[in-house]
């Protein structure tokens, strides 16, 4: 008798910690040393494209726990991202060009930032989650983009500028060390994040929500309060993606409209449908590959003789191109298990 | 004494009476037939019963308690268990995690003993994957184990569901149409399973069936449904004699 433990393999799973504590303490020894020696202006690139790559590993994790694990089709990550990204910035800065600025602590606003997240999961699932997934998806959608329309029309928030004036909380010996600190430390919480989302996966925790993906009247005619699961995997999820906005602030020193298009929100989607959803694994590797491919057409633009801006067109291109592959001959994705795939 | 009593249950939809003053009493350890024709409002009956369809009238008391006010998953809770028409097993997860998940009060379930995976709860754990292949064992489905249930017949889902609902340790087991779009053979095991849990555990059953004869070996008592309203109750072989219930049942075969 084979049996499956509830546990996510023990030796893997320590190992994570142990990673992700190494990564963070990486991190904190770049920034107190002081050490400044210059990087190239490609490498900086590739580190930069990476702290975005963690920054939104830190939303597709959460992404993939909601609709992977559990088929809450959540369209609207980036709006979490947003107002963890706008709060912390508005309370933390300490004189911004434009928008109102409070100039408190970055702790507190950081923890005002993931409360405000939690707040506006919370409405959005007591309002929406009783009804049927696709609404679910617009609600998400819709909201990121009013969020949008709010931060970028509405005075106080900075209009198209946007908030400047944070305190960069990550600040090294010169500029681009800042940059590989950022990395090791957000690599440590993206690796945390990722041990997390792993045992809520494979717990019964996580037997519970694959239950209500898979049929949520039977999971509820068997005792479970689907409900109440449906509202706190929104919960947790605005916690990590919420955090993720503060952590762009901190990092940036400020956040803008651009930071937080509906662009963000597809390459998520297209990172996890990529690698796989419902593997955590491969919701992230799924969107390295996307980025990587941004990446690299971001270097190969030099060798083709076609404008900037024709050229993103073409990139975007590939990335559809890719997806279609990918739909049409792995649908599950390159991780995904298609037997855990449910045919929606 | 009684497990289950509907006191004037009545369901409407918009000006559509589907279930229309039920009063139906049901002692412990009894095995009922509930049958009538298409539409005779059986299924709505059991939603009612289990909470999925709040009552437009009346009121369903179950083991002395009225359970108007739970939700569906109290009612579980409180050890009514319910299969459904189309078998609803969880066709993305394995046959074993599929019985495992209705374990009751499993501190796995609640997120902090999840993410720090507390010593009580994987004991837990244990117990509950301990009881689980003892009941794959019970129904014959242990060597599918750990195939998912998309690739069990439909017969084998049937007894997963059967399976599944005994984790809970029910009271009071509520099957709609357990030998819907089964083989022969397969009826008969399930006719069986039924016995055996009421005759060793003192299971209470109430069981939807479509066809006039299809219950009348193994149940005690039948009642029949016909536009929602109760029309006989009783012995087996004389309600399924009754004038009234062959005229029902004839009527519906013409249309």
């Amino acid at each position: 008798m084979s049996a499956e433990t509830p546990s996510v393999e023990g030796r893997q799973d320590r190992l994570l910690w142990i990673a992700g504590l190494v990564l963070v303490l990486l991190g904190l020894a770049v920034m107190m040393s002081g050490i400044a020696p210059g990087l190239s202006g490609p490498i900086l690139i590739v580190i930069e494209v990476g702290i975005f790559f963690l920054l939104y590993a830190l939303l597709v994790l959460p992404v993939n726990v909601q609709f992977g694990v559990s088929g809450l089709v959540n369209f609207g990550p980036v709006l979490w991202f947003g107002i963890g990204g706008y709060a912390t910035a508005m309370l933390a800065s300490t004189g911004s060009y434009q928008g109102q600025t409070f100039g408190l602590p970055w702790p507190f606003a950081v923890l005002v930032g993931v409360v405000l997240a939690v707040l506006v999961g919370l409405l959005l699932g007591v309002t929406t989650l009783q009804l049927r997934g696709d609404f679910l998806a617009v609600v998400t959608l819709a909201s990121a983009e009013i969020f949008y329309g709010i931060v970028e029309k509405v005075g106080g928030f900075g209009g198209a500028t946007g908030i400047g004036g944070v305190p960069r909380i990550f600040e090294a010996g010169s500029f681009p060390m800042t940059d590989v600190a950022v990395t090791f430390i957000l690599a440590g919480i993206v690796v945390f994040v990722y041990a997390l989302a792993q045992r809520i996966t494979f717990s019964p925790y996580g037997r519970v929500l694959k239950a209500i993906r898979s049929d949520e009247d039977a999971t509820e005619a068997l005792g479970k309060p689907t409900f109440r699961y449906k509202i706190l995997v929104f919960v947790y999820g605005a916690i990590i993606m919420g955090l993720a906005g503060s952590l762009l602030a901190l990092y940036n020193g400020a956040v803008s409209p651009g930071f937080i298009t509906l662009d963000v929100t597809v390459l998520v989607w297209i990172g996890m449908l990529i690698g796989g959803a419902g593997s955590n694994r491969g919701a992230v590797f799924g969107l390295a590959i996307v980025m990587g491919l941004q990446l690299f057409t971001r270097f190969a633009n030099d060798a083709f003789p076609v404008s900037q801006s024709e050229f993103a067109a073409l990139r975007l291109m590939i990335v559809g191109l890719l997806l279609v592959v990918i739909i049409r001959f792995r649908p599950s994705g390159i991780w995904g298990n298609p037997e855990e795939r449910e045919v929606l | 004494m009684s497990i289950l009593e509907t006191r004037g249950v009545t369901k409407q939809f918009g000006g559509l009476t589907a279930v229309d003053d039920v009063n139906l009493e049901i002692d412990e350890g009894e095995i009922v037939g509930l049958i009538g024709p298409n539409g005779a409002g059986k299924t709505t009956f059991f939603n009612c019963i289990t909470g999925f369809y709040p009552v437009t009238e009346g009121s369903v008391h179950f083991q002395g308690q009225n359970v108007n006010d739970l939700e569906p998953w109290e009612r579980s809770r409180e050890g009514m268990v319910r299969t459904f028409q189309q078998s609803r097993t969880m066709n993305s997860m394995t046959v074993l995690d599929n019985v495992k998940l209705t374990a009751l009060d499993h501190p796995g379930e609640h997120i902090v003993p999840a993410l720090l995976q507390s010593d009580e709860m994987l004991d837990y754990e244990q117990d509950v994957e301990e009881r689980a292949y003892e009941l794959l064992e019970r129904f014959d489905l242990v060597d599918q184990a750990d195939t998912y249930a998309s690739q069990l017949s439909g017969g084998q889902r049937k007894l997963l569901e059967v399976a599944r609902g005994m984790m809970m340790d029910p009271e009071l087991f509520l099957l709609d149409e357990p030998y819907a779009g089964v083989e022969e053979s397969m009826v008969d095991r399930i006719a069986n399973y039924v016995r055996e849990l009421n005759e060793e555990e003192d299971m209470t059953f109430i069981v939807i069936e479509h066809g006039l004869e299809a219950l009348v070996e193994l149940v005690e008592r039948l009642v029949v449904l016909h536009n929602g309203a109760v029309i006989a109750d009783g012995d087996p072989e004389e309600v399924v004699r009754d004038e009234q219930v062959i005229e029902v049942y004839l009527a519906s075969s013409i249309e």
